[in-house]
């Protein structure tokens, strides 16, 4: 598939905004959804709309084979063992806080989570509640200046009271890319559970989970081109096996009396209530299209409008580029402009229809660590062509000019 | 037409603000901000017979957050505590000119720490006050 050709596949890009091409360079946050995506939750609703897992029909039949398909197609994508494997949540964070409450209900006081300096809030909050109710201890792994994760630091931190080990994939803020691979070989070798926040790795580099050898791995449809509201966790069968259910109800049990419940089996027991079947339409679709690209290809073009962008971007004057100039790195540009607001930044872009983040990027602990207040982010994904990045480049020199710096 | 949100005056507030700075021998002292965004601003007052001799401020924060308080050190100085206390947002919306609404917090932040700052002095009956970390 031609890259150059994808734009025209998403329907919002063809919008405007404030008169301007809509430059979308937010994908870190939400990427855009291409018309088969689209179509396919218009398809689930009309033609096969019923609850999964119910009644002896016709639709509940088309509705749940559409349901597990999506449970399929994800294993498959990731490299999982199956589909008992796959559990959907509504998005990321659910998914680490399902772990933070069934896997760290063995956790006792004394017990060590160690974590990093660069974790979203999704995999931090979820983290020091559970220390909180079990009285274990969290310990984190420092980042290097050019903000890469210390290796050797983390090495050091896991011994053998670490049960956990949870890190993210890659940073939602520096596009730092973290060796999952060896985090979990860390884990492994102290007899603790390693975690890996994938919410930013999946959508953009090929993941296999046997290849990584974690026991768990998180990641959010939305930002791989399917809807919003449904979420992956994946974890190791025998994990899964042991663990109890996070939330209880219908769907997730196999037979109730009145005095007590027996659970249903893998990935069910994990999935109460009527779940997302539209959203897994949706994502079943999304999956579909980042297969037809290659992920080699859309890991190749990332790279690609990375490179151009750095030195497009970085030889603006009093423009400061934040991340790790050596090492892998997915799509994520930081930047600073000397003398404005991030917020006024970002404002200021909107004018000429370019659409980034801006702030603290759910991260406050690694900003603190960076010394910055807040950073401008332009994110980028399949649909962005070098043309986005010439654009961003004129508005932020506008932007300058506007703000006399 | 849609008027520009980065107005003149937001804009020569921002780049010139006017009362910039600390006041060591303070009545009052007026820290906070706001912990999502990150903004924070601490104003420190000179009062003598009810009115604000002096004022001025140190900030970190977006053009309209540091516009506005910029605008507002000159909309009390010389004026009694009591109308100081009495400012309300949108009098300062109509001088800052268009504020939309997803950017109104910030406009409000050095208001809202101000007034929270002048509440305190007075209850602790016009003695020298040093209030910090107000959260907005």
């Amino acid at each position: 598939m031609k890259m150059k050709t994808a734009a025209r596949d998403f329907p919002i890009l063809s919008r405007k905004i404030n008169g301007k091409r809509l430059v979308y360079l937010d994908s870190a946050a939400t990427a855009q959804k291409p018309l088969s995506v689209i179509e396919a939750e218009m398809e689930f609703y009309t033609k096969s709309n019923a609850n999964v897992h119910r009644g002896m029909n016709t639709l509940s039949r088309m509705a749940t084979e559409i349901y597990e398909q999506a449970h399929s197609k994800t294993a498959k994508f990731i490299n999982a063992k199956g589909m008992q494997e796959i559990i959907f949540t509504k998005n990321t964070t659910e998914s680490l806080n399902l772990l933070a409450y069934s896997l760290g209900e063995k956790l006792k006081s004394g017990d060590e989570i160690l974590l990093t300096k660069m974790e979203h809030h999704a995999n931090l909050v979820p983290w020091q509640q559970l220390a909180k109710r079990k009285g274990a201890v969290i310990k984190f792994a420092d980042i290097t200046i050019d903000g890469r994760l210390d290796m050797d630091g983390l090495a050091s931190k896991a011994g053998r009271r670490t049960k956990i080990i949870a890190a993210t994939g890659a940073s939602n803020i520096l596009g730092t890319v973290n060796p999952a691979k060896e985090i979990a070989k860390i884990a492994k070798d102290c007899n603790a559970c390693s975690v890996i926040d994938a919410a930013q790795a999946v959508p953009h580099i090929a993941i296999d989970v046997k290849r990584i050898g974690c026991d768990f791995l998180a990641f959010s449809a939305h930002k791989m081109l399917g809807p919003t509201g449904i979420g992956v966790l994946h974890g190791r069968e025998g994990l899964l096996e042991e663990m109890d259910p996070f939330l209880t109800g219908g769907d997730m049990i196999s037979s109730v009396t009145l005095q007590g419940a027996e659970w249903n089996v893998l990935p069910w027991k994990f999935e109460a209530g009527t779940p997302n079947i539209a959203g897994a339409a949706g994502f079943g679709a999304a999956i579909e299209y980042l297969e037809k690209t290659g992920m080699e290809n859309v890991e190749g073009h990332e790279k690609e409008l990375l490179k151009y962008a750095l030195k497009r971007i970085g030889e603006i004057e009093n423009v400061k580029i934040y991340g790790p100039a050596k090492g892998p790195r997915v799509g994520v540009v930081p930047f600073n402009i000397e003398g404005m607001h991030a917020h006024d930044v970002s404002e200021m872009l909107d004018r000429h229809g370019i659409i980034i983040r801006a702030g603290n990027h759910c991260a406050q602990p690694l900003m603190h660590e960076m010394g910055i207040g807040g950073v401008c982010r332009a994110s980028f994904y399949i649909y962005n062509t070098k043309r986005d990045i010439d654009a961003l480049a004129i508005a932020i020199g506008d932007a300058k000019k506007v703000f006399g710096v | 037409m849609e008027r520009e949100l980065y107005s003149e005056i937001i804009l020569d507030l921002y780049k010139n603000p006017p009362n910039k700075g600390r006041i060591e021998n303070y009545s009052l002292e007026a820290g906070g901000g706001n912990p999502v965004c990150g903004d924070h601003v601490t104003f420190t007052l000179k009062i003598r017979d009810g009115k604000v001799a002096d004022i001025k401020f140190f900030s970190s924060g977006c053009a309209i957050s540091i516009a506005s308080q910029a605008l507002l050190s000159e909309m009390v100085k010389g004026k009694s505590v009591k109308s100081a206390a009495k400012i309300n947002a949108q009098q300062l919306f109509e001088q800052l000119g268009n504020i939309i609404q997803t950017r109104q917090k910030c406009a409000l932040l050095g208001l809202l720490v101000l007034q929270e700052g002048i509440a305190r002095y007075e209850k602790n009956r016009k003695k020298k006050t040093s209030v910090k970390g107000i959260v907005v």
